[in-house]
């Protein structure tokens, strides 16, 4: 009876998980879209409809982001296999032996738990950049610079998140 | 190549080598170039009046004369200033340039209006080539009725000073003379410098005593009569022409110099001020924005700037060639004035970018830091649209200025409705594409519509045909217009049809259309007509502080739903009463109505959008800082393991 109810709330988790993920990755689209394009095929910075939409988005994909985070952070932890080479090292340094060699099992998805923590890491600059800069803190320098940052880690962010998206895809499909 | 063009080419160069090095060694007068000091001027000089034939040399005023035998004159201000200062460099300067084709009109400025409720005439005018306005002599005015109207408010020279080659005011010309540069309209520090008196500048001019004007209005002497009155035969040198006529109805212009002038040498103290004072600029640029709270003058505060402690020309400079800066940005592309870029508002804030010295902060300048201004702000508006001008209300204010006005000058209609009927701040995209704080006048003139373009019938025409037609209508005392109907400009335009004099479509453009007749007779109404276009001047004065500027309580100053900013209604002005509507500030703006509105109603989410970006970073940061948390108490479980 545990075990059913477990699987339950497993399953439901699961969705939630799926659904949050399905509409982070749409908003990441619109936001990558709406924020690129004017950039790369207009030559001009944001404006206009677009930066109304991309401003819409923003806030649903920063929450989707913080949704994912609380439920994906304990799946994507390193472990022990994720980093052999790490382990050796510490065990160099503390001169300890390998014990039964169980710590060497080989590691998951390392790919998508380090694209998964870079989006973590780099979200927090990037949402922070902009969203600062809305408040009268920074001067005209300040607001430059934060700007400069939010495009900057865009820049960064989008090829993370697109990596992370296919080796999620790929992983799913095998 | 031939060998023939290269030697031409050759000569040509060293011509224009040998006109330069010329130009350059044109010998200066005294007071052309300063030796450095500070000290104040000190002007103790003999005047000199024109002589009456411009080939003779100047006479020198004596007040004590024998009026039977010689015409006391008045001194000119072109020979008593011109012997030790350049009249023909300064007479090149911006406010004396305007009938000076070559000179560059630069950024669109204040225009000249003409109006005249009878005829529902209210139209822009300038000799200077700003797009909307047109020149007086298209509107049928010469030069000397142009100065008649607008000289009062100027500091003589352009148009006054020009030579008539018309037949009829030649006679007239010579007994009004010229209107020469005034100096002391702004250099005079006495306080007797009487522009808008009874018997000062202004008036002089309304009575054609042009070459009396400058001696009338210097606390001087006292002037009489008008030249007006003469009949053209008059012979203002003549001293018994002007006794003969002394005896008649009609007063014939004379100046008598109040005593104790002239000192023992028959020399006169000037209290010449370089640095021209505030109040002097104020006679023909103050401004008057009625039905806000605080109209009155003692209620208002004055531009930021003077309240400061400067003045005009601490910004507005210029040398000998008085070549103001007109202190916008961008100017130096019209201007020669070394100034012109750092006397913007960048320029003194921000300091000069292509200076390799620091020239931020002048005269005190604080430098802004627009704290949560995102940049965007400033490509797409300019300094004055948040800072200048008075805080944007529901409609934009009623406004006078001295120069449409004529503030400061006897007989003034205090009436609000007084015609020309001015708008101000409207928000509107400038030529350069950034949205500035305007002055709005819209239209509206009787004229002949050839080739898609509108050319104004002759003031006296439409005096005579249009103000029979609407010699029955009621005309408001305060000056407003009256109330014209269609069956008006139908009974209008067929007059002057008849009349047959222009070749063309009679038309009258008012409130943004352009009214024809048709085939049939019957009028035909024409929107958004090039001609009828409202014309408007970016305004510069009077700048707030940095605490009354636009968006420093938050971005809803204008980014708000209903705020004037965007959504403003600008009133059109006409005298055909059902035409009487409004326009939105935002389509002066070349801006998506819908989108100003989206945009400014998503600000209504705005605080929403930044407590969950922020709410969801909080969490992204818990979450990181957690699970490094974590993987250090690993590191240091393993480190500690492998010690033990």
């Amino acid at each position: 009876m545990a075990q059913t109810i477990s699987t339950r709330k497993r399953s439901l988790v699961d969705i939630l998980r799926i659904l949050v993920y399905v509409v982070a990755v749409f908003s990441f689209v619109v936001l990558a879209v709406t924020g690129f394009y004017p950039v790369l095929v207009l030559g001009e910075h944001i404006s206009g409809y677009l930066v109304m939409v991309h401003a819409t988005f923003a806030p649903v994909f920063a929450v989707c982001l913080a949704v994912l985070a609380v439920l994906w952070a304990s799946h994507c932890r390193f472990t022990q296999g994720d980093w052999p080479w790490f382990e050796r090292i510490v065990q160099r340094v503390t001169l300890a032996g390998s014990g039964d060699g169980k710590s060497f099992r080989k590691g998951s998805g390392l790919g998508q738990k380090i694209t998964f923590w870079l989006i973590v890491f780099l979200a927090l600059p990037l949402a922070l950049s902009i969203v600062l800069s809305m408040f009268p803190l920074f001067g005209t320098h300040g607001q430059e610079l934060l700007l400069g940052t939010h495009r900057g880690i865009a820049l960064i962010f989008a090829p993370v998140a697109i990596v992370h998206t296919i080796l999620l895809i790929r992983a799913g499909a095998k | 190549m031939g060998k023939r063009q290269i030697l031409a080419g050759v000569l040509s160069a060293l011509l224009l080598c040998l006109a330069a090095g010329a130009a350059d060694t044109e010998q200066k007068l005294l007071g052309d170039q300063s030796d450095g000091g500070r000290a104040h001027p000190i002007h103790r000089i003999e005047l000199l009046a024109a002589p009456s034939d411009e080939n003779k040399d100047p006479q020198t005023v004596d007040p004590n004369i024998d009026p039977k035998a010689e015409v006391l004159l008045p001194f000119s201000t072109r020979h008593t200033c011109g012997r030790c200062h350049s009249y023909e460099i300064i007479k090149k300067g911006w406010h004396f340039n305007s009938v000076d084709p070559n000179a560059d009109s630069g950024r669109p400025g204040q225009p000249w209006i003409y109006v005249d409720a009878r005829t529902g005439t209210q139209i822009p005018l300038s000799y200077r080539s700003w797009p909307g306005t047109f020149k007086p002599k298209q509107f049928g005015l010469t030069d000397r009725e142009f100065t008649k109207i607008f000289g009062r408010q100027t500091p003589g020279g352009g148009a006054g000073e020009q030579q008539t080659d018309n037949q009829d005011e030649i006679m007239r010309q010579l007994i009004s003379g010229k209107l020469d540069i005034n100096c002391l309209s702004c250099h005079n520090g006495d306080p007797r410098q009487d522009q808008g008196g009874p018997a000062g500048y202004a008036v002089q001019i309304s009575r054609g005593n042009f070459r009396w004007a400058a001696a009338a209005s210097s606390g001087l002497a006292l002037v009489k009569g008008s030249a007006e009155d003469m009949d053209e035969a008059y012979d203002p040198f003549d001293p018994f022409a002007v006794e003969a006529a002394a005896s008649g109805r009609k007063t014939p212009p004379t100046i008598t110099y109040h005593k104790n002038v002239f000192d023992h040498e028959k020399y006169v103290f000037f209290n010449i001020l370089r640095e021209v004072p505030s109040y002097r600029c104020y006679f023909c640029h103050s401004n008057f924005y009625m039905g806000g709270e605080g109209a009155e003058k003692w209620a208002c505060d004055e531009d930021i700037h003077l309240k400061a402690g400067l003045t005009c020309v601490d910004c507005h400079r210029h040398g000998i060639d008085h070549n103001i800066a007109r202190g916008y940005a961008g100017g130096q592309k019209a201007s020669t004035n070394e100034l012109a870029a750092a006397s913007s508002c960048e320029g003194c804030h921000l300091g000069e970018h292509s200076t390799s010295d620091p020239t931020a902060g002048r005269l005190g300048a604080p430098v802004p830091e627009h704290r949560g201004l995102p940049p965007v702000h400033f490509e797409k508006l300019t300094c004055t649209a948040c800072h200048s001008g008075p805080w944007p209300a529901a409609e934009p204010y009623a406004t006078k200025t001295s120069m449409a006005h004529r503030l400061g000058t006897p007989n003034v209609n205090k009436a609000r409705e007084m015609l020309p009927h001015i708008a101000s701040p409207v928000f509107a995209k400038q030529a350069d594409g950034k949205i500035a704080p305007h002055k709005l006048v819209w239209p509206s003139f009787w004229g002949v519509l050839r080739d898609g373009k509108v050319e104004p019938i002759a003031l006296a025409t439409v005096t005579k045909v249009i103000t029979d037609v609407l010699a029955k209508e009621k005309f408001p005392f305060s000056g407003d217009w009256p109330d014209l109907t269609a069956d008006h400009i139908v009974k209008g335009l067929t007059a002057l049809a008849a009349g047959g004099s222009a070749e063309g479509k009679a038309v009258y453009v008012s409130g943004g259309k352009l009214y024809s007749l048709d085939d049939s007779g019957k009028l035909r109404e024409e929107k958004d007509h090039a001609a009828a276009k409202p014309y408007l001047w970016p305004i510069g004065h009077d700048v707030r502080p940095a605490a009354q500027a636009l968006g420093i309580r938050y971005c809803t100053d204008c980014h708000g739903t209903d705020a004037p900013f965007f959504f403003g209604d600008v009133k059109i002005d006409t005298p055909v009463a059902v035409d009487r509507q409004a326009k939105k500030m935002v389509q002066f703006q070349d801006i998506d109505p819908f989108y100003a509105w989206a945009f400014a109603f998503s600000f209504v989410f705005r605080p929403w959008m930044k407590i969950i970006v922020l709410g969801s970073s909080a969490v992204l940061a818990l979450v990181l800082l957690f699970y490094v948390l974590k993987a250090l108490g690993c590191v240091v479980k393993a480190l500690a393991g492998g010690n033990d």
